[in-house]
């Protein structure tokens, strides 16, 4: 088995931030073993194992424009990240997106998260999705 | 950010040429202004770059600069390489009709031909060592493609070129410059292009080697004059350590219950 998933999420910023949606730009890949569902979609299902490292990174199609992830949050969990304890602390560009699957997560239960991606620096400049999920098989 | 960069170099080619000096005809914009450059639009840029690394030093990101030099008289960037070789190739086929249409006449007006002749696209030249002239296959023409008699009436939309990239910041590894083929003609086939070790924090400068041609008349040919110059421009490098997105500190559980 391998120790490490990475989701990649190709991004059309230029698509995006005219949309102010990420929903129709974003086609999101993992490299798992295990057959993910929703490859190359905004609804990707990654099916993975407990104790396996998912790293997320996210790649601009169009290499002159800007993406970050600046913040990745699961979905009714009570833990919450706190982005907002240390503002302006760390740039997007200094944050590794990585973790291990935690051992209490239930068999064959979608965990949804929402990931917001940083493209560039306006007010309008964050969007997120949730459309997202990580599985045990 | 990651991303590449663009550093746009805008240069007022008829005025440098005029008074024999870049200083205060060109113009420099880069795309992080949000990032912090500084001078950007006028002639003294400093690029700010953030970079990261791991905690053991090593460069986390890597940045890519792209120069693109351009003319403010530049030909729409929208225009193919071909756009003016095509041009030329049409005005010439028309000439050659109406030529044979004029000599099938009975009272042929040697005037007439002499105006036909006259409106062929001529070549530029440029001069050799020992002084005699090599035709290039760069025809003579306005921006919209007709032929041109005059040199006043000759545009400057002849791009500025960058030969090298050199100085502190190359000498010192903090970037790698090298010159690349690229189909996209508003860079004329060719463009310099920069990696930047990140880990390097400080300012470094640069200069570029920037070719103009000037445009004279001699014997009655049209002969592209290239004249050098050279400028400056800074990078600013920072660096920053990489940390755990979920914890802000090292590699944990994912935060799910």
């Amino acid at each position: 088995m391998q120790n490490t998933i990475t989701i990649n999420l190709a991004v059309d910023v230029i698509g995006a931030l005219s949309d102010k949606s990420l929903e129709n730009n974003i086609f999101v890949m993992d490299n798992s073993d295990f057959n993910s569902t929703g490859q190359g979609t905004n609804k990707l299902i990654s099916l993975c194992c407990h104790g396996q490292k998912i790293i997320w990174k996210a790649t601009a199609i169009d290499l002159q424009t800007p993406v970050s992830i600046s913040n990745i949050q699961f979905i009714n969990s009570k833990r919450k990240n706190d982005k907002h304890s240390v503002p302006h602390k760390f740039s997007p560009d200094q944050l590794e997106w990585a973790g291990i699957v935690p051992y209490h997560l239930i068999h064959k239960t979608e965990y949804k998260y929402e990931i917001e991606l940083v493209m560039g620096h306006g007010i309008n400049s964050r969007l997120s999705i949730n459309s997202l999920s990580l599985m045990c098989i | 950010m990651n991303q590449q960069i663009t550093i746009l170099v805008v240069v007022d080619v008829e005025a440098a040429l005029t008074q024999d000096s870049l200083e205060n005809n060109l113009y420099l914009i880069d795309n992080l202004k949000n990032d912090g450059s500084k001078g950007i639009g006028s002639n003294n840029l400093t690029t700010i770059i953030n970079g990261t690394h791991w905690l053991d030093k090593s460069q986390a990101s890597e940045v890519i600069i792209n120069w693109q030099p351009i003319s403010i008289a530049s030909l729409p960037s929208t225009l193919g390489n071909s756009y003016h070789k095509h041009h030329s190739s049409i005005q010439l086929t028309n000439c050659i009709g109406e030529i044979d249409k004029l000599v099938s006449h009975e009272k042929i007006k040697k005037s007439a031909i002499r105006d036909k002749i006259d409106s062929i696209p001529q070549v530029y030249y440029i001069e050799g060592k020992g002084g005699n002239l090599i035709a290039t296959n760069i025809k003579v023409l306005d921006i919209i493609g007709n032929p041109l008699k005059e040199k006043k009436d000759v545009p400057s939309y002849n791009p500025p070129q960058i030969n090298n990239i050199t100085g502190e910041a190359v000498s010192r590894e903090v970037i790698f410059p090298a010159q690349y083929g690229s189909p996209i003609s508003m860079k004329d086939g060719f463009y310099w292009s920069a990696s930047v070790d990140t880990s390097k924090e400080g300012i470094h400068s640069y200069s570029m080697q920037i070719t103009l041609y000037d445009t004279i008349i001699k014997q009655g040919k049209f002969i592209l004059v290239p004249k050098f110059f050279e400028f400056n421009a800074n990078l600013q490098i920072s660096t920053h350590p990489m940390v755990n997105g979920f914890t802000k500190g090292a590699l944990s559980y994912l935060p799910i219950i």
